[in-house]
């Protein structure tokens, strides 16, 4: 009993050293991270369970994590913490860093648990890199070579990886893959990526050297990658979720040299490939690079599509288009195994419409493009498609949130078809508020001029001023003015 | 919301080209790129006309995008912008 106790307060004494702490570039104070007014100027070395809010601002070019349970948010103007010394201008833009590198353990410790949170970002243009609340060039759970486990549990979202955005030149951004867990001993197991950018990188955007376990990647969106899969999976890839994700030019950047395939989980033995979901993602090219395998290829012993067998795959609802390549660049190959099941992926314009799976229906190669706008990789559907198979929870909603099938149809694709959908309207621009006190002036003028054109240059009481009628614009009633006149 | 809060009203330029907006929709939240309250709309209410106040509370910062929208959809967001205390910022 003694014993338990003294681990029950061992514990509770570890829960009560963790702390939240403050991070402002160019903060005053005593530099302690207490609070906003005394934030810490720099990333400080991480401690164990610690919270730490950033603000705005450049950070340390490589921020190391070695210890367990932390989590670093962007400050908001919604979630900084503490109000003690807080100003909205904290939280309404960008803080960045060079490389994170994340440094596991035998057994899985070490930077286990950590939560990178940029917050924020544009959720109607996952490519805006700016509207990311973090930006990183990369995150790595250890240099190539060594001899450190990956880290486990690691969570990223909302943070823009990658060099800058437009880069083109192939290998010439410097950086390698933005996401990784390397070393021959990195395992990568129960990741989380969300809402992320990862884009414009040398070789893999997604990748751990020695295998991922449990690894959900969702709403994210993968661009201008050069020469690689985007997501690889090599050694193992098992228990994965990847979907409603954007691959748009996600390998390849100078054509005709292209990459495997977008997604590739495989090069290993057999066991590493089961039971893995992509379902409801975009597949764009518009570059005219190639794939020399295929779009999604799962299974395979590395030297060919043949002799390590994946079982348990689910490919449902993806949208593959423009991709081009060497006879099978489009295709959907699951190797072998058992219990894999394809159905309603839609192409159109891809070299190649194949899928290879244990079970496969509905899968649809267009006849006639179906988006709303392909030239500009909107993949959304402007018609229904012929009918999919109907699909329950989670599998029955696209990355819009649309709840597929409501109209009866189950369209097929990555995009549920909206009726009516490709002719709504264009979106309003220049959005800004009243100039109350333009309008003001400018009636009063009007009203200066009325009494004038009556009364001549005789001057008036202000009791005698009509009464302005700001009440009805066009026909309809501002309250708003009203209300921000009186105040 | 804030009782006393100041009201707000918005001016946008119509969408070019595509087709005919039947109204449009304010979103609003209190971060950038994040508008989880909304819609506040008027099916009447057409092009650059006035917008009725949405009852922001004081002292808070929101950030505010303009959709327009027909029986077929609704079109991405518009510009954002800051409103705090009933001005923009």
């Amino acid at each position: 009993m003694k014993h338990v106790l003294a681990l029950l307060l061992l514990a509770l004494c570890s829960i009560g050293q963790a702390a939240t702490l403050y991070v402002r570039q160019g903060a005053g104070g005593s530099n302690d991270g207490s609070d906003w007014n005394n934030a810490f100027t720099a990333m400080p070395t991480l401690g164990a369970g610690n919270v730490y809010y950033v603000a705005d601002g450049s950070y340390t070019a490589s921020l190391t994590c070695s210890v367990a349970g932390v989590t670093i948010n962007k400050a908001t103007i919604a979630s900084h913490g503490t109000s003690t010394g807080w100003l909205d201008s904290y939280g309404d833009g960008q803080a960045t860093f060079g490389t994170i590198t994340v440094q596991g353990a035998v057994g899985g410790t070490g930077c286990s648990g950590l939560t990178i949170d940029g917050k924020t970002r544009n959720e109607s243009d996952w490519s805006a890199g700016s509207a990311y609340g973090f930006k990183a060039t990369d995150i790595s759970s250890i240099d190539d070579f060594g001899s450190v486990y990956c880290a486990h549990g690691l969570t990223v979202r909302y943070v823009n990886l990658g060099a800058v955005t437009g880069t083109s030149s192939a290998g010439s951004e410097g950086i390698d893959n933005v996401l990784k867990g390397s070393g021959f001993r990195a395992n990568c197991a129960n990741w989380l990526v969300q809402r992320t950018f990862l884009h414009n990188i040398t070789h893999f955007c997604l990748f751990c050297a020695n295998g991922f376990d449990g690894v959900t990647v969702e709403y994210s969106r993968f661009q201008d990658a050069w020469g690689k899969e985007a997501i690889r999976g090599q050694i193992a890839f098992k228990n994965g979720v990847i979907r409603w994700n954007q691959f748009h030019n996600a390998c390849g950047f100078a054509s005709p040299d292209g990459c495997t395939a977008e997604i590739a989980l495989w090069d290993g033995s057999a066991g590493n490939w089961d039971n893995n979901e992509i379902y409801g993602n975009t597949f764009y090219r518009s570059n005219g690079d190639e794939n020399s395998g295929g779009t999604i290829v799962v299974g395979g012993n590395g030297t060919s599509w043949a002799g390590s067998p994946a079982s348990n795959t689910l490919i449902y609802s993806n949208t593959i288009a423009g991709i081009d390549g060497g006879g099978s660049g489009g295709n959907i190959l699951v190797n072998g195994g058992s219990g894999n099941v394809c159905r309603n992926n839609l192409w159109w314009d891809t070299i190649s419409a194949s899928v290879t799976c244990s079970t496969t229906s509905n899968n649809v190669d267009a006849g006639a493009d179906p988006f709303v706008s392909y030239a500009t990789g909107n993949l959304r559907l402007s018609a229904a498609t012929a009918a999919g198979f109907t699909l329950s929870s989670p599998y029955n909603a696209d990355m819009d949130g649309a709840t597929r099938g409501s109209d009866g149809t189950f369209d097929v694709g990555a995009f549920e078809f909206v009726a009516g959908g490709g002719s709504a309207p264009n979106a309003p621009s220049n959005l800004r508020l009243l100039d109350v006190g333009g309008i003001i002036l400018g009636l009063a003028l009007l009203g200066s001029l009325l009494w004038r054109r009556k009364h001549g240059n005789r001057t008036r009481s202000p009791e005698s001023w009509p009464a302005w009628g700001l009440g009805r614009v066009g026909g309809k009633e501002v309250r708003g003015l009203a209300q921000r006149t009186m105040t | 919301v804030h009782p006393a809060s100041p009201g707000t009203s918005f001016l946008w330029d119509a969408p070019v080209g595509g087709s005919s907006p039947t109204g449009y929709r304010l979103y609003w939240g209190t971060s950038s790129g994040s508008y989880p309250n909304g819609p506040h709309e008027d099916a009447g209410f057409n092009l650059s006309e006035l917008h009725n106040a949405l009852g922001l509370a004081v002292d808070t910062t929101y950030f505010v995008v303009a959709r327009a929208y027909n029986g077929d959809g609704e079109s991405v967001n518009s510009n954002e912008i800051r409103v705090r205390n009933g001005a923009q910022v």
